[in-house]
């Protein structure tokens, strides 16, 4: 199975709290456990933000109804406008840029680019995050995008997708870190998990990218790697 | 985000203390804002083990039923050859053998069978007894006194010379002195003091001769208090005689030519006895109770004269409230005492009502006494309600309810459950709240279901961990324990015991009712961390059965840390429960950090 090592919240509390060597188990640790939980939340969005992670990745495809200028369904498993890396339009190869803040474009008159403005948070469709603009346009959008698993850290069942010895030596260094009772333990826990994270940025190094996306297939002489 | 690789020096800023020195045992006249961690505050039925330990008392499993034979509530219960012999409130005597295999020893029909128009004693609720001469001589306060032979026959005591007990005293005390048989609590002459006839048990003042039977008023002797004896002991080589409020010593086997003379050694004010059955001689010393507590009386090596002293002072006040509210009738009738010789211990047991039908329980003051060891410990406990107890010659104890008698367990034979064999719980393992279950039992032998839970409770002082001003910051708990039960340990901080926010206890749920308050006027209890544990003794997944733990919850034989993270300037811990398990707290330990003097 693919991604086995990830684990879920419960799975990763364990984890953390063999590495505090505290007592394991559901429910054994209760003044522990959401101390942990939290610091693995707080761990994860840290790293998760830390770059665009290609296996957190995807590329949904919706339609705009024409009218409002949204996509006629919501963005499965997207969480934010910022988990949005990019939207492209119909075949271009050129992502839709964001609207301008000092060009007024609702208006809907005058000369204007096609481009994409995020929904406030209290929007009717605010599941579909974005509007293109002009609000009519018709047409397909492909969104890349950041996934965040459904009810990631509410569902301790739901497997946290990432790299779970980051995770647990993150949290584990913070618990520790708080308490503040045993500083070698600390530098120990940090030092692992700095090892961890950097392991994680290498992991993708060498694998080769398109430098012009415009371009019709590779160049022959030379490649580009992926590199931080 | 992720700070320096840099790597920091090694320290450690935790400390760790440690209790595991339990042997001050209850104490409730102290405040325990200043108050040495070997006391507690409250210790329920739970004792200081000769171990050194903190362990639950034992519990009680049926041993005789007397209901076939036609005895009802138990008043009296005495080990005599290999026997147990006992007394119901209808006056009827049975015995129960080693095997629990009961015997009805005397009624009207085996009295009639000894002499036309003989009957059974009348109604009864008090008996004392004493053994003289290898038999057993019964006496009430109503009827004249029963002998019971070796052979379990039951006649009225009486001089064997003439056959008559004309001159046997009518006495609700008796006891063995120095070969003589000393009668008191006569009806009609409440001070007066009845001694037989030396090396008979039946002949007395008035029987013929040869005889120095005798009899001494002791009223004018009592300095203060009412001069009705409550109680007569043998204490090594003095007759100590109690009243409600002085102790008399006497000296017998003084004779003036051929008259016995019973002589008045010593006069000990202010302190007395309020029952004849809490009279308990533990070798060296002697124990009884008065209004007060309990006090003792000890011979001094050198001069051999008797000193007393107040052994129940750390709990006086509890024994005064549990006293106050009983008739003098009640204190008379109903309080008394046993000694557990195998747990080096004195039991006394008080009702919380003055009417048999009235009462609910009877509340025990159990002082564990380790002379050697120079432990001297109390502890309360709760759930009985026993009317009689009696402890045989291997020094096992055997209390009466009822019609029935059960055995309490000790370390060969242990029982931890109440009424094993009896009773049983709900299938959530709560009782009623009169400290009764389900009877008939289900499984009469299967120890899993039998029985009900002892429930404990022991709540230590508070602690300052020797920094009276200073925020202390707790990381973890660690426990040393034995057993397999489960428990809860709650820490309290900076003085803060109770909820005052709410009056009662709430549900099992954690809720209320609507009008805010819960049950009893109680405060509840507002522990700042609370956690379930199992004794470091508890099996692993298949070792109990459906009901039980399946070898789950937090062993304290885990020494992986349990996380207990607090601030406080004071802290007290409480162990609590309800089990049907084996249980003893050998030590607690909290890893924690001093800090600075300013508590956020």
């Amino acid at each position: 199975m693919a991604y086995s090592r990830f684990k879920n919240l419960t799975e990763l509390v364990d984890a953390t709290t063999r590495k505090l060597r505290q007592a394991v188990g559901a429910g054994v640790n209760i003044y522990s456990e959401p101390s942990l939980k939290a610091a693995i939340e707080d761990i994860y969005t840290l790293a998760v933000g830390d770059r665009w992670w290609p296996h957190l990745m995807t590329t949904l495809t919706r339609t705009l109804d024409g009218s409002t200028g949204v996509v006629t369904e919501d963005l499965t498993d997207i969480d934010e406008f910022t988990d949005i890396r990019a939207i492209f339009y119909n075949g271009e190869q050129r992502q839709l840029p964001m609207q301008p803040h000092y060009a007024n474009y609702n208006a809907g008159v005058g000369a204007q680019q096609r481009c994409v403005e995020p929904l406030p948070y209290n929007h009717a469709n605010v599941g579909r995050l974005f509007r293109v603009v002009p609000a009519t346009t018709v047409g397909t959008l492909y969104i890349h995008a950041r996934i965040t698993p459904n009810q990631i850290f509410t569902n301790p069942e739901v497997v946290v997708p990432f790299n779970p010895q980051l995770l647990a030596c993150g949290a584990a260094w913070s618990y520790a870190a708080s308490e503040g009772i045993n500083n070698t333990h600390v530098a120990k826990l940090q030092q692992e998990f700095a090892d961890a994270l950097k392991g994680e940025r290498a992991s993708y190094r060498d694998m080769g990218i398109v430098l012009d996306p415009r371009q019709a297939s590779f160049p022959t002489e030379w490649q580009e790697d992926w590199r931080y | 985000m992720y700070g320096s690789d840099k790597p920091l020096p090694q320290t450690n800023n935790v400390k760790v203390a440690t209790v595991r020195q339990f042997d001050g045992g209850w104490d409730v006249v102290d405040t325990d804002l200043n108050l040495s961690s070997k006391y507690a505050k409250r210790l329920r039925n739970m004792f200081r083990a000769p171990d050194g330990s903190i362990q639950l008392r034992y519990g009680t499993a049926l041993f005789a039923d007397f209901t076939n034979i036609g005895l009802l509530d138990l008043v009296f219960a005495k080990y005599y050859n290999r026997f147990i012999i006992v007394v119901d409130r209808t006056g009827l005597i049975g015995a129960a053998n080693g095997a629990g295999t009961v015997y009805l020893i005397f009624d009207d029909e085996i009295a009639s069978q000894q002499s036309v128009g003989l009957e059974q004693w009348l109604p009864t609720d008090f008996v004392s007894s004493s053994e003289f001469n290898g038999e057993l001589v019964l006496c009430n306060g109503t009827n004249k006194p029963l002998l019971v032979k070796k052979n379990l026959s039951v006649g009225y005591l009486q001089d064997i010379p003439t056959s008559s007990n004309t001159y046997v005293p009518i006495a609700r005390y008796v006891c063995t002195h120095d070969q003589y048989l000393v009668m008191a609590g006569d009806p009609a002459a409440p001070s007066l003091l009845h001694i037989s006839n030396k090396g008979t048990s039946g002949t007395w003042l008035g029987d013929a001769a040869p005889n120095d039977g005798v009899q001494f008023d002791l009223g004018s002797f009592v300095p203060s208090g009412s001069s009705e004896i409550t109680g007569i002991a043998s204490f090594r080589d003095k007759l100590v005689v109690t009243f409600e409020e002085c102790v008399i010593i006497m000296d017998l086997g003084n004779y003036i030519e051929d008259a016995h003379n019973p002589i008045v050694a010593d006069v000990i004010p202010n302190y007395g006895a309020v029952n004849h059955h809490t009279l308990q001689a533990l070798g060296d010393d002697i124990l009884f109770m008065d209004i007060v507590g309990v006090p003792s009386l000890a011979r001094a090596l050198i001069s051999g004269s008797i000193t007393p002293d107040r052994k129940s002072q750390l709990i006086d006040p509890a024994i005064q409230e549990q006293l106050a509210g009983l008739t003098t009738g009640a204190l008379r009738e109903k309080v008394f005492g046993v000694i557990n010789r195998r747990d080096n211990q004195v039991l006394y047991l008080v009702p919380d009502a003055s009417l048999e039908q009235d009462i609910t329980e009877r509340v025990g003051f159990m002082f564990t006494y380790l002379k050697k060891l120079k432990v001297e410990a109390w502890s309360e406990i709760r759930g009985w309600n026993w009317t009689c107890a009696a402890r045989s010659s291997e020094g096992r104890l055997f209390f009466g309810k009822g019609p029935r008698l059960f055995r309490y367990g000790d370390k060969q034979d242990p029982v931890y459950a109440d009424q094993v064999g009896y009773q049983e719980p709900f299938s959530d393992e709560t009782i009623f709240s009169d400290n009764t279950g389900w009877t008939p039992i289900a499984d009469a032998d299967n120890s899993w279901v039998s029985g009900l839970p002892i429930a404990f409770d022991w709540e230590l002082p508070w602690s300052d961990l020797k920094k009276r001003g200073n925020v202390k910051t707790s990381y973890y708990l660690g426990l040393d324990t034995a057993g397999d039960a489960e428990f809860a340990v709650d820490m309290f901080i900076d003085n803060m015991l109770y909820d005052t926010s709410q009056t009662g206890e709430p549900f099992t749920d954690g809720e209320i009712f609507t009008d805010g308050t819960g049950f009893d006027s109680e405060l509840a209890y507002s522990p700042a961390l609370s956690m379930d544990f199992v004794a470091g003794g508890a099996g692993a997944y298949g070792a109990s059965p459906y009901g039980h733990l399946y070898g789950d919850g937090r062993s304290t034989a885990d020494e992986r840390l349990y996380a207990w993270p607090c601030q406080f300037k004071l802290m007290k811990l409480r162990v609590h429960g309800a089990t049907r398990r084996p249980l003893s707290i050998i030590s607690m330990s909290l890893y924690h950090a001093i800090g600075g003097i300013r508590r956020g």
